[in-house]
């Protein structure tokens, strides 16, 4: 009974988490894909009871049919041999990918998460899924269209929530840039050159925020982490100013608890962080899930026992089902 | 060229290469270094994603912290070398969603613990946050 554990070597949230399984001594087997196929050899083998074979280190190894669970936390991608022509990196790539996730992917094993389900979850798709499962989430809006966004702003009759489709951390000028959620006053609406350029996705803004929550969810459990900001950025964007920030424990409301956990069974996630902005009449309005989020930097200012129960979790949790939509 | 950033003929890296997507069956984290040759600046106003006006600027790529770390196979987690040499586990760090620019506590230094890896405090398609 092994948990496998793939991200990269540097990795404190994935430490944490051998450690605490190391230390209630189950067994575990670490590493990136970036060993593979260099430090890293793979031999499966299909038969009558399906695939088994072994993954190989130089310093350990692990029997597919000795596999209970697998935590997928940002690993890299396979570094190959120096030397090959482009069209040899691209067919050992490819091979790569489609042998070892074809092969991990057919095993009988709770995945936390598997990276297919980790895909699934666009932020479009996380909002319809969302509501379905009794969430509220903000209106929201996603477009190319520069008028398009004056009508939504005008028929709202709120301002607007400008933030990414798909992560905001970027690299630009030699520099690492966030684009943080920005608010969009009226007035902006006159000058939107660049909307045209892709889609970009604008919310309704919750001006009666009182405060945001961060909620980790691991299997069923919850832990809800209210985070307070005391600065204008950090109102707009808790991200933007760590400095400003005090934490505390809160308790969702039973329906937001069940429609978290109801949105994690649709898209056949067994982790996620929620973002919520809880308004001043204790209105809970999801903004997204991360499948992978962050959860150390919490762990540690409210001493939430986040990884223990991963790594319960991880030990005696079973494989989930097929995700199905809500009706 | 990085070590792990497999590039096609244009210089595209295989893994947004739609032909070889990541995505189509297993997707796989991206390789080491996709962020470090971005030196490109803003193309001006006519191509711009209005999405990205505003970006706060953070650390230089070349001028991350460095932070000497070893990958301890025995223990399977990261060790960080102290002034005098030791190597103490390196648990107490952790990513803050979102990595304020400059901020680069959990994700320091590069995979052969020689010098800082920019990309490793997060990426745009498998943002930790």
């Amino acid at each position: 009974m092994t948990v496998v554990v793939l991200a990269r070597d540097l990795n404190p949230t994935a430490d944490r988490l051998v450690t605490t399984l190391t230390d209630r001594g189950v067994p575990v087997f670490r590493t990136d894909l970036a060993a593979l196929p260099q430090a890293l050899t793979v031999d499966a083998r299909f038969g009558r009871h399906g695939w088994d074979g072994v993954l190989a280190t130089e310093h350990r190894e692990v029997r597919l049919s000795d596999i209970h669970s697998v935590c997928y936390r940002h690993p890299s991608y396979f570094e190959l041999p120096d030397g090959m022509s482009v069209t040899e990196r691209r067919h050992a790539s490819a091979e790569a990918r489609c042998g070892f996730g074809g092969v991990l992917s057919s095993l009988d094993v709770l995945w936390v998460n598997h990276p297919s389900r980790e895909s699934d979850a666009l932020k479009p798709r996380q909002l319809d899924v969302a509501r379905r499962c009794g969430l509220r989430v903000p209106d929201s809006q996603v477009t190319n269209r520069p008028d398009g966004v004056r009508e939504f702003a005008k028929n709202l009759g709120v301002a607007l929530a400008c933030k990414t489709l798909s992560g905001a951390l970027r690299a630009e000028s030699g520099r690492l840039q966030m684009a943080y959620t920005r608010r969009l006053e009226p007035s902006e609406l006159t000058d939107l050159d660049g909307v045209d350029t892709t889609l970009h996705f604008f919310q309704e803004w919750i001006g009666d925020k009182a405060f945001e929550v961060r909620a980790t969810v691991v299997g069923d459990q919850v832990f809800a982490a209210a985070i307070h900001a005391n600065s204008e950025a950090g109102r707009v964007d808790w991200r933007a100013d760590y400095d400003a920030l005090t934490y505390a424990i809160v308790e969702p409301p039973e329906h937001v608890t069940a429609g978290m956990r109801a949105f994690l069974r649709t898209f056949g996630l067994a982790f996620g962080a929620f973002d919520f902005a809880v308004t001043s009449d204790n209105e809970w309005i999801m903004f997204e899930c991360n499948p992978a989020g962050q959860y150390g930097w919490l762990e540690d200012a409210l001493d939430l026992p986040i990884t223990s129960a991963l790594a319960d979790l991880l030990t005696n949790g079973t494989r989930l089902c097929s995700p199905t939509l809500p009706s | 060229m990085l070590e792990g950033d497999q590039m096609s003929e244009d210089g595209t890296p295989l893994w947004r290469d739609p032909l070889f997507s990541p995505g189509d069956r297993f997707p796989l984290g991206p390789p080491r270094g996709i962020m470090a040759d971005c030196q490109d600046g803003p193309s001006g106003p006519a191509t711009r994603p209005f999405s990205l006006r505003h970006l706060v600027a953070g650390a230089r790529l070349d001028e991350v912290p460095e932070l000497r770390w070893t990958y301890c196979h025995e223990r399977q987690i990261a060790m960080v070398y102290d002034e005098d040499g030791s190597l103490t586990p390196y648990l107490g760090a952790h990513t803050k969603p979102g990595a304020t620019p400059g901020d680069t506590s959990g994700y320091i230094g590069g995979p052969d613990g020689s010098g800082p890896g920019p990309e490793e405090v997060g990426d745009p398609d498998y943002q930790e946050d």
